[in-house]
């Protein structure tokens, strides 16, 4: 091996640098997150394909309509558009207006939050009847995490925003978290689209 | 925390400490309060009806793991990132355990070099508590109606030694030298995310209480494969099981990444794909793999866990589940895990022999090759394990075919390291006798798999003692030989002592004749027809049977030699040079002990690092002579980076 010595840059890492760094690891958070959804997606299709000894659907053939989905899908994207508003204003150099995205978008993923509490607190079939409503439930629920996941980096943001810490040149977290909110309104509307398909 | 990292490196602040150093112990007391309020309130809310008791279980073991990680320091960071108080460079230095001495390592350290050290010591114990209880099976079987243990703490003790042993091996080379070694093999100061780091070793420590719990709660009955049904119908020690692979999964998730990204993104200047060492792309492969694969088991254990605390039907076919879903989700990541275990353990070998053969890896390209045919093929083979779980027969011929196809790849590598090994002088050091073992062990495990491979064999031999000897022969044979290659390899470098050879080589090869003695006499009961994890077996294989169990005591005699000969050395064993082997690659290249920041001046790479002269010489070339670099005038901001976790 030839190591020919020559000084490279010393100090505080190039901010680039870092931000590569960062961006790399979220994606494959993000890749690693996708892993367990699509488990679950998967779970959901293959029992329905399946639909053994035809115990798909509960027995008195109660289930959950679309719609509640879809809704709860719509604000978690709305929350990130919210986000992304707020994360191109500081790429601008715009703290108001980070400020002002990153709270509407935590209040939005927090009313998701309670939409899906509700929802999961009055389903009409027990968990114990039927694939379907295991599947369901697990769907639902893993949203709910998503939702409280985002909601402890969206404080995190609101917070750090509030005291100043990003500006146009250094906002590599906004830009982190940013990835990590539109995976969840993807995720959320994947969960909407799965749940969408209901009898066999 | 990178945006303010630039505003508070002001040079010459008077450096603050304000980080508490809590360490192991904290960690325990925190997690055993915790862990007795969960207790507490979720018998006195949840432990009526038919889930009461699971659901308390889990509770308390969820509630043990967070209380360790609090307590342990893992979560200062992230609150105060939560609280906008960044970690102050002098805060950084402190959790990299600058100055602190052998008390860093019983503490959350974000130092690469102190996390490989701990992950090492974390494997050799798991080896350690998995390899007593192997010796326990191989006791129980020493003849026909044994009754050294009961058959149902036996299916404990099978299930327990398989998990442990997995989680051993999964983290045996990733771990220790995948910390240790590789940041500076690719000329980086630490890993890209330092607490990460930390933080994916301690989660581990987390769960290995739990794991061990399983005992006190009924054991697991049913291999650590926990099928449906029989996980349903498993006493609480299953719900210890559940909680500790998702613990796991979610620090393997962590590790990789951070490993992922070091390799990707912190290369030297110079040193392009084709200039990396093959160790790390055997190193990242793996890691990266178990990145997309863990959370399927992750997700089959969450499911699982459903199950028994809320009374979810997913894999209860009664109520419209399926236990195929069950095999589907751990098989998508059992298989695959068989790579995420050996690849790095393969990388090291192939990384270690050109070093002692003294000449260049034999088509560096066909390594690298190999490895990815591997990694891209092992996504698709998963089904191998349900030929006769009677899920779609029409897909056994196209799964015969993948996972035929897979020893291709796999064969690819043999090649190199016969290739590598081919006229060459080799230099007959400790670490390199792992080669040869390897090639040896690993052939045989390869070729038995093959037939395995094949429906109509599998038909037969399937839950036999033979597929146990085979992915012994593979994960044993292969991988934890390459492991022993690797310690022997790195050891001067991590523990600055020469690990002592006459005692290394004797426990190596005792335990290699034992493991053949052993699994050979276990391919011969396997293919008279024997299952396996069944606590006893008709007279017929009862020769067999003893030598397996005499080898198993070989085994086990080599592995204390071995042990002796590393616990020894690390203590007393004669001081190591920077660069005892000659070696190119830039790990070597520094000065052992390695100085916290690794490098003073970053490394740039002109050219790969196999260059050994062609044709084989034995006599080591000296250590390339670095000339020491103008140290510039902002060169005190050094020791302000390593903030961006
Ligand atoms: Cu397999």
């Amino acid at each position: 091996m030839s190591t020919a010595t020559v000084t490279l840059t010393h100090g505080p890492e190039e901010l680039g640098e870092v931000r590569g760094r960062q961006r790399l690891a979220v994606l494959l958070l993000i890749a690693a997150d996708a892993a367990f959804v699509l488990s679950l997606v998967f779970t959901y299709f293959y029992l329905r394909a399946l639909d053994t000894e035809g115990g798909w659907i509960p027995q008195d053939g109660r289930t959950v309509g679309p719609t509640a989905g879809w809704v709860i899908a719509g604000v978690a994207v709305l929350s990130a558009v919210a986000y992304r508003w707020g994360e191109l204003g500081i790429r601008g150099g715009r703290r108001g207006r980070l400020l002002a995205g990153s709270s509407a978008a935590l209040l939005l993923v927090l009313a998701d939050a309670a939409l899906q509490t509700i929802q999961l607190g009055n389903l009409p079939m027990p968990t114990t009847d039927g694939a379907y409503a295991s599947s369901f439930i697990v769907l639902a629920g893993y949203h709910l995490v998503h939702l409280v996941m985002t909601a402890v980096f969206g404080i995190g943001i609101c917070n750090r925003a509030r005291l100043g810490r990003f500006s146009a040149a250094n906002h590599s977290h906004v830009e982190m978290v940013g990835l990590w909110w539109i995976w969840v309104a993807v995720s959320a509307l994947l969960t909407a689209f799965t749940t969408s398909f209901v009898g066999t | 925390m990178v945006d303010t990292a630039v505003a508070e490196t002001a040079i010459g602040r008077e450096p603050r400490r304000r980080v508490p150093r809590l360490n192991v112990l904290t960690g325990v007391v925190c997690g055993l309060i915790l862990a007795g309020a969960g207790w507490g309130v979720s018998s006195w809310l949840l432990s009526a009806g038919d889930y009461g008791a699971d659901r308390v279980v889990s509770i308390t073991m969820v509630c043990w793991a967070v209380g360790f990680l609090v307590g342990v320091g893992a979560l200062a960071g992230p609150i105060r990132w939560l609280l906008g108080r960044d970690l102050s460079v002098a805060d950084e230095h402190v959790l990299a355990g600058k100055d602190q001495g052998v008390g860093r390592y019983f503490r959350f350290t974000t130092d690469h070099k102190v996390v490989g050290v701990q992950y090492l010591v974390l494997s050799m114990t798991l080896f350690g508590v998995g390899g007593l209880l192997a010796m326990l099976i191989r006791t129980q079987l020493i003849r026909p109606g044994a009754r050294f243990v009961s058959p149902q703490t036996y299916n404990t003790i099978v299930g327990m030694h398989g998990i442990i042993m997995i989680i051993g091996t999964i983290i045996m080379v990733s771990g220790p030298f995948g910390n240790f070694i590789l940041p500076i093999m690719i000329g980086a100061r630490d890993m890209a995310f330092p607490r990460l780091n930390a933080l994916s070793f301690w989660l581990i420590c987390a769960a290995v209480p739990v794991l061990l719990a399983t005992f006190f709660f009924g054991g697991i009955p049913t291999g650590w494969s926990v099928y449906a049904p029989l996980s349903d119908q498993a006493p609480a020690g299953m719900d210890c099981f559940l909680i500790t692979i998702i613990i796991f999964a979610i620090s393997s998730g962590i590790a990789g990444v951070n490993i992922t990204t070091t390799a990707v993104k912190m290369r030297a200047r110079g040193m392009t794909w084709t200039r990396t060492p093959i160790f790390v792309f055997g190193t990242v492969s793996s890691v990266a793999l178990g990145v997309i694969a863990f959370p399927m088991f992750m997700a089959a254990m969450v499911l699982e866990g459903l199950n028994r605390t809320t009374g979810t039907v997913f894999y209860d076919a009664a109520h419209g589940g399926s236990a195929w879903l069950y095999a589907h989700l751990f098989w998508l990541m059992g298989h695959p895990e068989v790579y995420v275990i050996l690849l790095p353990a393969f990388a090291a070998v192939l990384e270690l022999t050109p070093v002692f053969a003294r000449k260049p890896l034999f088509s560096f390209l066909g390594a690298v090759t190999g490895i990815a045919g591997i990694i891209g093929l092992s996504m698709f083979v998963w089904a191998h394990h349900m030929f006769i779980s009677g899920w779609a027969p029409a897909l056994d011929g196209p799964f015969m075919l993948t996972t035929e196809l897979i020893s291709i790849p796999t064969g690819l590598l043999i090649l190199v390291l016969l290739g590598t090994l081919w006229r060459g002088t080799v230099w007959m050091r400790l670490p390199v006798m792992a080669t040869f073992a390897m090639l040896w062990n690993f052939i045989i495990g390869g070729i038995t798999g093959i037939y395995l491979s094949d429906v109509p064999v599998d038909q037969a031999m399937h839950g036999s003692m033979f597929v146990t000897a085979h992915f012994h022969f593979t994960l044993m044979g292969g991988a934890l030989t390459g492991f022993a290659g690797a310690l022997a390899y790195w050891f001067p470098k991590m523990t600055g002592r020469m690990l002592d050879e006459r005692l290394g080589m004797i426990g190596f090869w005792i335990i290699q004749i034992g493991f053949n003695v052993t699994f050979l006499g276990m391919f011969a009961v396997g293919l008279a027809g024997q299952p396996r994890r069944v606590a006893d077996y008709p007279s017929l294989f009862a020769t067999g049977n003893l030598v397996s169990s005499i080898g198993a005591y070989i085994i086990g005699s080599g592995a204390l030699i071995y042990l002796y000969a590393v616990v020894h050395s690390w203590r007393h064993g004669r001081r190591a040079p920077g660069n005892p082997w000659g070696a190119k690659t830039l790990e070597w290249q520094v000065p052992t002990p390695v100085p916290l920041e690794n490098f003073t001046v970053l490394p740039v790479v002109t050219s790969d690092f196999y260059g050994y002269g062609e044709g084989g010489s034995a006599a080591p070339t000296p250590a390339p002579r670095r000339i020491a670099a103008p140290v510039p005038s902002g060169a005190a901001a050094t020791t302000q980076e390593g903030g961006t976790a």
